[in-house]
């Protein structure tokens, strides 16, 4: 099947045969509406962040009068949101890493190693995706008062990659599959254990599931608000957490919180834009088996 | 050359020429892939298990003590724990707050999917054309999806407010009457929450069916166009049936995001809104165990949600899986 | 392809030291908060200790809930600065939680160990059962040891006592609970300030007229549970209130449906503001404060953020009560020391800085902005303000109390661990269509399931 490359309007137009423009119009408007229906309110958060509280009610779609940062500032001061930020990266990036070195050798195993029991490690990877994090909110919270984790990031580290292990592992498998019989054979011929396959062979062969595993985990990460609300306490708050803390109990400070957003929402954009492409086409390469 | 060796080497060294065998080399190689498999059964293990201790650990184990605790009476940590057996659910099918619940939960279930699913496929078939300017469309639909469930609802509550930018918009196109105060009003509370779930989604599935659409030959499209099919019979006469196992998938993701990931939404905006207008069963097991002081009832929630979940994913599946491929 | 065995040793290395210094990250608060040096010998004559630095220097973990939009917030802010300033080996890390969250964080940090030194909690939500378990300290003593005999309203030391007698906080801020009436709207409507439920209803209806709203309240929460508890307790005298409140039975309460029914005919005759069953204090405060709404229910610990420009129009004054067989003389309000200074576990390791610190607290310098920034009510004897330093509003503040009559509030009697239940209890008496023998039957649930 040849890939599709960006064509213009006018074969657009003739391959899905709008010969009307009536079809032209109502495909692109909807897609158009919902396009706006995002950018709205994106905008609208833009805006307010830099405006004071007044102004953003009185005249919600304006451009500020003048550009202010007071926002931003206050954001960080009141809401500690420098230190949530830090907190965040921390558990973010090890608890990545501690998903892959999990992840992976369970992927090759149970990707390349021929045995009875592999079907069944992947049953039970698979019934993940039926377990709710929600459901077991309650047990995990005892858990670290048991293990005398509470209020310790360390215990978010630990366990966010149990909940990313069931995709992560089906991710890699997947990928690692294809990797063709002939390069493992001769591989094994000169003597190479499990532990050289995994490193030379498998390891940079299965560089976009990897990659597509690390994004979509980060993602997963840096979003994640339940569970740091209950495992954590204002000392050592994640920047989801400090962000909600951002609306008080008497008054609602609009700018204050279209800041707080702003902040917390620049790693991920920063994160994706330098790797756009790549989960476009990895995520779904892997994945999406027809 | 049969033993394992320790130094690293290059993937080129791997690559060797094959030299034709002689049948006591083919003897010694069938030997060799013996020991092979039986040490290969000792690394299976030991590559497995670290992934399967933290998974049965943290995840089948904590599920196991939701179970559990859904049978005793616990109303504070500081309290003792008292076996109740089915007192938990016995309360829970008596409970009007849990009926509520329920029912808004049915009600963001049927309103939230179609809404979501039937856009999402239409517009993922619209940029699988790769239409001019997808790529940047592509981009925007996916945009809400990058942002965090606390970060949408900070977001929505300047737009819910009463002097917010929704009211604000609706009064100057001239629908002053259709102002509402979105997040108190028992009419529009819940169904304000739902809105801000498929603002998101249905970018998201249409970034999910537009991978998988673009996986169909064009040539069949094609084809049809040849015996006259105009753009609504490609959607849903071509695209959507060969894409039923894929929307079945999509359909369970989006039935879990809602039983579950939908908790966060309620506990941000309404807490449960005017009453219990927008209380859904996931916000209700949340405000049980962490503020109504009723831990032990909070899991029978919970059985009873997993449950429902469970079902409802093989319901879906049963439905949508044609194995034919 | 090149090897990569670089990028393998390189990533494990960098597991390694991030899981490394992610173990001493989160280690050190706890073990700041649990491991603090014993406090230097605290004598037990002593009246006026000068502070002394002590051997190392401590932290001291303080929960409370003043936000910094909370008037209350710089205030505290400031004392915490003054007092570092003045006591340089002492540091303070402070946790700010909604103080209906507070007990829970408190309970569940205690069983880690980690439950913070000092407390600003609100005893009528938190546990009889604290002490026993050891989770706070009994303070009769350290009473007496810091110097504080006799210093405290007699008042405000009762209402820090529980059931035993024993002290459980040292009392903090005390409230007053009145109506804020927004008098220019009256003026505008017509009408007078009410002073009884049909005066009430009949000024509902002309500022209505007038295009505002009346009585607007935070149905959802805590503002709307006090508003529901105010009006049955126009039918309730203080007694009945325990009874009724303490241990449930609504429905045969002749007194208690009376109050129920007056609540759902006020309700039904317009006095709450649209949609007020949807608000929680929040939008409450937003109406009232842009002048969309004539009259809140609302407490002292709010006089701060009264705009300016509404302090010369905005008279405080009690709930209106029945026009005639009432149990109270004047218009109602509810009024107390709610809020203390807890002493927990951790806080008793480390007395010497805590006995400083709350010594500061209560001195002149921390109280006189509180009281004059605040308008809270002070909790000692003789700290009084010069009348002339508080603003007309605050001044109004102390005064209207003569004109109003007390009335015990519902927090001190309820089930301690029913309160989220109370409220949605309340809640649903707010939407329009639920019946008094519903509302009673939702709350004598309650009473029920606390056996």
């Amino acid at each position: 099947m040849a890939q599709l490359k960006q064509v213009n309007l006018y074969q657009f137009a003739r391959r899905a045969r709008l010969d009307t423009p009536l079809w032209a119009i109502s495909s692109y408007g909807i897609a158009l509406l919902y396009a706006l229906m995002i950018i709205i309110p994106l905008y609208f958060l833009v805006v307010s962040a830099f405006k004071d509280n007044i102004s953003i009610f009185i005249d919600p779609l304006g451009l500020p009068a003048k550009i202010s940062f007071q926002n931003f500032t206050r954001a960080f001061e009141q809401g500690g949101l420098l230190s949530a930020l830090t907190i965040s990266i921390i558990i973010t990036v090890c608890a990545e890493v501690l998903t892959l070195a999990l992840a992976f050798p369970a992927a090759y195993a149970v990707a390349r190693i021929r045995t009875r029991m592999a079907p069944v490690v992947e049953a039970i990877f698979a019934l993940g995706f039926l377990i709710p994090a929600l459901a077991i909110l309650m047990p995990v919270f005892l858990t670290a008062i048991r293990l005398d984790l509470l209020y310790n990031p360390l215990m978010l580290v630990i366990f966010y990659p149990a909940t990313l292990l069931s995709l992560t592992v089906l991710l890699l498998s997947s990928q690692l599959r294809e990797v063709p019989k002939e390069m493992e054979e001769s591989a094994v011929m000169d003597g190479a254990t499990h532990l050289d396959l995994i490193r030379f062979v498998f390891l940079p062969m299965a560089r976009p599931a990897v990659l597509t595993s690390v994004l979509l985990n980060f993602l997963s990460l840096w979003n994640e608000y339940l569970f740091a609300l209950v495992l954590l306490n204002a000392n050592n708050k994640t920047i989801q957490i400090a962000v909600t803390m951002l609306k008080g109990e008497r008054t609602v400070d609009y700018g204050l919180i279209a800041a707080g957003v702003i902040i917390s929402m620049i790693p991920i954009y920063l994160v994706f834009l330098f790797s756009q492409e790549k989960i476009m086409q990895g995520m779904f390469a892997g994945a999406v088996k027809e | 050359m049969g033993l394992p060796q320790l130094c690293p080497m290059t993937s080129q060294e791997l690559i060797k020429e094959e030299k034709p065998l002689t049948s006591k080399e083919g003897a010694l190689r069938r030997s060799y892939f013996k020991i092979q498999r039986a040490r290969s059964r000792a690394a299976f293990i030991l590559l497995v298990l670290p992934a399967i201790l933290w998974f049965v650990g943290l995840m089948l184990w904590p599920l196991a003590n939701m179970f559990y605790l859904s049978f005793f009476r616990w109303d504070g940590l500081l309290d003792p724990k008292i076996f109740v057996s089915l007192g938990n659910y016995t309360r829970m099918f008596n409970d009007e707050h849990f009926w509520h619940g329920v029912a808004n939960t049915a009600i963001y279930l049927a309103v939230d999917m179609p809404l979501v699913l039937l856009p999402g496929f239409v517009l993922g078939f619209f940029l699988s054309q790769r239409p001019p300017g997808s790529r940047l469309l592509r981009v925007i639909f996916f945009a809400p999806s990058m942002l965090s469930v606390a970060a949408v609802s900070m977001m929505f509550v300047g737009i819910y407010l009463p002097d917010g930018i929704l009211n604000t918009l609706l009064h100057q196109v001239g629908l002053a009457q259709l102002e509402h105060v979105w997040l108190a009003d028992a009419d529009t509370a819940l169904g304000a929450v739902i809105a801000i779930d498929i603002w998101g989604s249905i970018g998201f599935y249409s970034i999910l069916f537009y991978a998988s659409l673009s996986n169909i030959s064009q040539e069949l499209f094609e084809a049809a166009r040849l015996d006259g099919a105009n753009l609504w019979d490609l959607v849903w006469r071509i695209a959507f049936p060969l894409s039923k196992d894929f929307f079945g998938v999509a359909m369970v993701l989006n039935f879990v995001w809602i039983m579950y990931g939908s908790a966060q939404n309620v506990l941000i905006l309404t807490k449960g809104g005017p009453g219990d207008h927008s209380l859904t069963l996931g916000y209700y097991l949340y405000n049980q165990a962490f503020m109504g002081y009723r831990l032990g009832y909070s899991q029978a929630i919970a059985v009873f949600a997993f449950t429902i979940g469970l079902l409802g994913i093989l319901l879906i599946r049963r439905i949508t899986r044609r194995s034919e491929v | 392809m090149k090897p990569r065995f670089s990028q393998t040793a390189l990533s494990i290395l960098i597991l390694v030291s991030i899981i490394l210094t992610g173990c001493a990250q989160g280690q050190a608060t706890p073990a700041a908060a649990t491991q603090a040096p014993p406090p230097a010998a605290v004598e037990p004559e002593a009246t006026d200790v000068p502070a002394q630095p002590a051997a190392a220097p401590v932290t001291l973990n303080i929960m409370h809930n003043y936000a910094p939009d909370d008037p209350h917030g710089p205030v505290l802010e400031q004392v915490f600065k003054d007092f570092m300033a003045a006591n340089p080996d002492i540091k303070i890390e402070a946790q700010i939680y909604s103080d209906l969250d507070i007990p829970l964080k408190v309970e569940t940090a205690f069983l880690a160990g980690q439950e913070p030194d000092v407390v600003f909690n609100n005893y009528a939500i938190s546990r009889d059962t604290w002490i026993d378990k050891g989770v706070t300290l009994q303070l009769d003593d350290l009473l007496k040891e810091w110097g504080f005999d006799g210093k405290f309203l007699p008042a405000a030391l009762d209402s820090s006592r529980d059931k035993q007698g024993r002290l459980v906080a040292f009392p903090f801020e005390g409230f007053t609970w009145p109506v804020w009436y927004n008098t220019d709207i009256f003026e505008k409507a017509g009408v007078e300030v009410p002073t009884t439920t049909d005066e009430l209803v009949e000024a509902a209806k002309k500022i209505r007229e007038a295009g505002y709203e009346p009585f607007t309240v935070g149905g959802i929460d805590w503002s709307g549970y006090a508003v529901f508890t105010t009006i049955v307790q126009l039918k309730l005298s203080d007694e009945e209130m325990r009874e009724v409140f303490g241990k449930g039975g609504f429905a045969q309460n002749k007194n208690a449906m009376e109050g129920i029914k007056l609540f759902t005919e006020l309700r039904d005759a317009g006095v709450f503001a649209e949609h007020s069953e949807g608000f929680q204090a929040d939008a409450m405060n937003a109406m009232f404060f842009s002048e969309k709404a004539a009259m809140m229910q609302a407490g002292s610990w709010a006089y701060g953020q009264l705009p300016e420009s509404m302090q010369d129009h905005t008279a405080l004054a009690g709930f209106p009560i029945l026009a005639s067989g009432s149990p109270h003389e004047k218009p109602v309000i509810y009024a107390g020391f709610g809020k203390g200074v807890w002493v927990t576990r951790n806080g008793g390791q480390k007395l010497d800085a805590v006995r400083r610190f709350v010594q500061y607290v209560y001195s002149a310098e921390s109280l006189t902005p509180f009281i004059v920034d605040t308008g809270m009510p002070s909790p000692l004897l003789d700290l009084q303000v010069d009348p002339a330093k508080l603003s007309p509003f605050m001044l109004q503040s102390t005064e209207y109390v003569k004109g109003v009559t007390i009335v015990d509030i519902t927090d001190n009697y309820v089930p301690q661990k029913a309160f989220d239940a109370l409220y949605k209890a309340s809640a649903g008496a707010f939407i329009p269509g639920a019946t008094p023998e519903d509302i009673a039957a939702e709350f004598d649930k309650i009473y029920a399931e606390q056996q």
